[in-house]
């Protein structure tokens, strides 16, 4: 299944019945792990905290099953959870779970396309943001959300998004050294 | 689409998860599932079989105790009228009997 | 049948009537002057029922339930005073005059003048049985209602201290006061 296709086990809501079941639970799972992991990833950029927070919201998913009306919302739900949980972990604990920048290993996917340098480079300057423009970038371009979409996932003004996007922006522009005017801009 | 847009959506796109994750999580969801328990329906209903059988007999057990402590008063209330008669008839008797027997002279 | 049985009812609660003594209050008031009392009032229910526990393997039990199956009741007062004096004339007689009747016979009456005591005993023709004993100290007077006849009551004798000939065996009340076994002693 591709990624951010949305798993449909069964007509109307047999899907939850199914999920209920191991084997349909485990399906979900593959379905969805590669968006919930990859939330977790770019934000903290540490592979282990990535994989434990993203199995944490799995886990949750598993004892809130009754609460999700479809898979729209599952897949909304999720979104929304790994979001929180990252933003919620990274401001308890700080930035103890971080790993430096310098000398960051590189995930073991290999990267797909572009320019390796630029891709490491962005990486880092995402992961150097405050936490709540990180999150703002990563589901605007991981998950290539809208202003709206993302104010639903985040809890917060569609307004105070669109100033994290261009705070955000203009510090990458800046730390890239790039003048390309690349602002998404407003009603994307 | 700008260039810088560009890198972004490369740089932030979808990382693959571990190979291992779904097992691990699943393993996890595994510890977390409430064990099935074992099937309490008939011990329930023996359960409130007992509990009725053990009022009834409980109330029963106190009838029968009231019954018998009754019972027992009754009895000693008898028995006690029953000796109160037989002492007055054995006093008549006595009386009887001594104005029979012959005076001495 | 049905008009049988609502006869025989009637005269069995009649005759039942007719051999039951009413102690009027003031003669119960006596138990307030009384150190000590007895005041037993058997029904027929309550007679069947400590019938029950009268158990057959004790001889004198088994006797007696044997005179109480016939039995309709067992009225029972007795006071015992500290002084003399406690009681009068008047209460005794009151219970006198209601075995005056033709029903009644004194079968025995025993006064004597330097003990101060008497012992009367009267037998209803049906049955029933009625003992006043007065003494200086101390006045008792039985009321047993039913079926006893004399020679029953020689069947409980040495029972309950019942003795064996109080009433010769086959005697028949009379029902004439005069014709009782009448003595009062001379003694003095």
């Amino acid at each position: 299944m591709e990624a951010g296709q949305v798993a449909q086990p069964s007509v109307g809501t047999t899907w939850k019945a199914a999920a209920r079941e191991e084997a349909g639970f485990a399906e979900l799972v593959h379905t969805h792990q590669s968006m919930v992991y990859s939330l977790c990833w770019h934000f903290f950029r540490n592979r282990a905290l990535a994989e434990e927070i993203a199995q944490d919201v799995f886990l949750q998913l598993f004892r809130n099953l009754d609460s999700i009306e479809s898979p729209q919302h599952l897949e909304a739900w999720l979104r929304r959870t790994a979001s929180n949980r990252c933003i919620d972990h990274y401001r308890k604990r700080g930035r103890q779970g971080e790993v430096p920048l310098d000398g960051l290993a590189e995930p073991a996917a290999p990267v797909r396309t572009g320019d390796p340098l630029m891709i490491g480079m962005v990486r880092k300057l995402v992961a150097s943001l405050p936490d709540a423009q990180r999150m703002v970038v990563v589901l605007r371009y991981q998950e290539d959300l809208d202003a709206t979409e993302i104010a639903t996932t985040l809890g917060m003004p569609v307004q105070t998004v669109w100033s994290h996007l261009r705070r955000a922006i203009a510090m990458l522009q800046e730390k890239a050294g790039r003048n390309a005017n690349a602002a998404p801009k407003e009603g994307n | 689409m700008d260039p810088l847009e560009n890198d972004f959506r490369e740089a932030l796109s979808r990382e693959p998860a571990p190979d291992w994750f779904a097992d691990r999580v699943m393993a996890r969801v595994r510890e977390q599932k409430p064990q099935p328990k074992p099937r309490l329906g008939w011990l329930r209903w023996a359960a409130a079989v007992a509990m009725v059988v053990m009022v009834i007999g409980g109330v029963r057990f106190d009838q029968v105790r009231r019954e018998r402590s009754a019972g027992e008063h009754a009895k000693q209330q008898l028995m006690l009228a029953l000796q109160v008669t037989g002492s007055k008839l054995h006093m008549a008797q006595v009386r009887v009997q001594s104005i029979d027997r012959p005076r001495p002279e | 049948m049905r008009y049988r049985i609502v006869l025989a009812l009637a005269v069995s609660v009649g005759a039942l009537a007719a051999q039951q003594l009413k102690f009027t209050a003031a003669f119960e008031k006596l138990a307030e002057k009384a150190s000590e009392t007895v005041n037993v009032s058997l029904d027929p229910q309550t007679l069947g029922f400590a019938s029950k526990f009268l158990s057959d393997g004790n001889k004198d039990e088994a006797q007696a339930k044997k005179v109480v199956s016939k039995l309709t009741g067992i009225q029972v007062r007795s006071f015992e005073f500290d002084k003399e004096g406690a009681y009068t004339d008047a209460d005794v007689n009151d219970i006198r005059a209601q075995v005056k009747g033709p029903e009644w016979s004194l079968i025995v009456s025993s006064h004597s003048k330097k003990d101060r005591e008497t012992a009367e005993i009267y037998l209803h023709r049906d049955g029933g049985l009625v003992i006043i004993a007065a003494e200086p100290k101390e006045l008792t007077v039985v009321n047993i209602m039913g079926k006893i006849d004399p020679s029953e009551l020689r069947s409980l004798g040495g029972q309950f201290g019942v003795p064996k000939n109080i009433v010769p065996n086959g005697a028949t009340p009379k029902p004439s006061p005069a014709k009782a076994k009448d003595k009062d002693e001379e003694e003095e």
